[in-house]
């Protein structure tokens, strides 16, 4: 007569059980703690940043641009911020090393020279959008042809899956039909 | 844990009523979980305080590399963050057993690509490209007792390891492992108990070869 699993049971020493248990707890005490100091607050702002990358870029671009919109934006700011900053810079000298003359004219010169400084400003600034521009195009383009080939490549493993599923519906039939 | 015993049957009750008391403890309450699944940081940090280093633990305990463990356990919540934002759980009780399947499929899913890769890179007739730690050479064998407990568990059936990794690495309830594994809990039960005492034999089987 087979062996009752409660017989089993009764056979089993309960202090060798207890001790696995104890061991476990200790195997398992070990695991929590090899995890990464700060390890909630990465999971927090892994979970969290998402939304918000959204939420930045859902007003212009699509799909994996979006995420470098506020990196671009911040780039462009802080080109608006140097190049300004240069044309203070130089008005600034430009107006100590004049030599003296009538406060109207020095205003007036000034003033010149800080237009022209803006200018030149504006025209660099441009020039830097524009190249900006065409590098975040060539990046864009790369990563549409790489999600491309990753998007053919997930259908060639559905259609592989899809191949295997009729396989075994076939086998499944032959075993209906013997 | 130490109490005496005073017979099977009795051992069998107090280890249900052990599950039970499990259960009826969540480490998160209902009220918590509703509030991080509308959107409450407050209540997704504590979600994250209670299961994240159990989750990782689950994934590092497989896996053996704690950057992978990481991103595995990093995988898991983004996806229950991403379902509860699109609005599609609903908090039934099951949360617990909903996470972890979630985890036990991610581990599952990385383990069969290191395989696959193991299997592109191993030469001709190898059947694992990485040695398991009791393949170890005398020398290199594990001498701390926990060392030899993860090698005995290392040769656990993959069902009897489940078992183990979630009832003690994801310190899962009975009751939870019920729904999770669709099993009666009786049944977990039993299989936690002899999956104990294949260890028991292994690691005993362990001491006699190197005595």
């Amino acid at each position: 007569m087979p062996e009752h699993p409660n017989d089993q049971h009764s056979k089993a020493s309960r202090p060798g059980e207890e001790r696995m248990e104890q061991l476990l707890g200790r195997v398992a005490a070990e695991d929590r703690a090899a995890a990464p100091v700060g390890l909630e607050d990465r999971l927090f702002a892994a979970t969290r940043s998402k939304p918000a990358l959204k939420l930045v870029g859902s007003t212009a671009a699509s799909g994996p641009s979006r995420r470098r919109l506020p990196l671009v934006g911040f780039a462009a700011a802080a080109a608006v911020l140097l190049v300004a900053g240069v044309g203070v810079w130089k008005a600034g000298w430009l107006s100590a090393s004049q030599p003296a003359a009538a406060p109207n004219e020095l205003l007036s010169a000034e003033m010149n020279a800080a237009e022209s400084e803006l200018d030149a400003a504006e025209i660099e600034l441009e020039i830097w959008i524009a190249s900006l521009d065409a590098l975040e195009g060539d990046v864009s383009g790369e990563i549409d042809l790489l999600l491309a080939e990753v998007a053919s490549l997930d259908e060639a493993w559905d259609a592989g899956l899809g191949a295997s599923a009729d396989v075994a519906t076939d086998w499944l039939d032959l075993g209906g039909a013997l | 844990m130490t109490r005496a015993s005073a017979g099977p049957a009795e051992d069998h009750r107090a280890e249900q009523h052990r599950a039970s008391a499990d259960a009826a403890d969540p480490a998160v309450s209902a009220d918590v979980l509703a509030r991080a699944a509308a959107g409450d940081d407050q209540a997704w940090r504590r979600v994250l305080e209670a299961y994240g280093r159990r989750v990782f633990a689950m994934a590092f305990s497989r896996l053996r590399d704690p950057d992978i463990a990481e991103e595995l356990t990093q995988a898991v919540f983004v996806k229950v963050a991403e379902q509860w934002a699109s609005g599609d759980y609903t908090e039934q009780g099951r949360f617990e057993s909903w996470l972890f399947r979630i985890t036990m499929n991610q581990i599952r899913d990385e383990a069969r690509g290191r395989r696959r890769r193991a299997g592109r890179l191993a030469p001709a007739g190898s059947l694992d490209a990485a040695p398991s730690q009791h393949e170890l050479a005398p020398e290199e064998a594990p001498r701390s007792e926990t060392d030899r407990m993860r090698a005995a568990i290392e040769q656990l059936s993959e069902s009897d390891r489940d078992i183990i990794t979630l009832r003690h690495q994801g310190g899962m309830g009975f009751k939870a492992m019920a729904a999770l594994l669709n099993e009666p809990v009786g049944t977990l039960l039993a299989r936690h108990h002899r999956a104990l005492k294949k260890l028991r034999t292994l690691m005993e089987t362990d001491s006699e070869t190197n005595a």
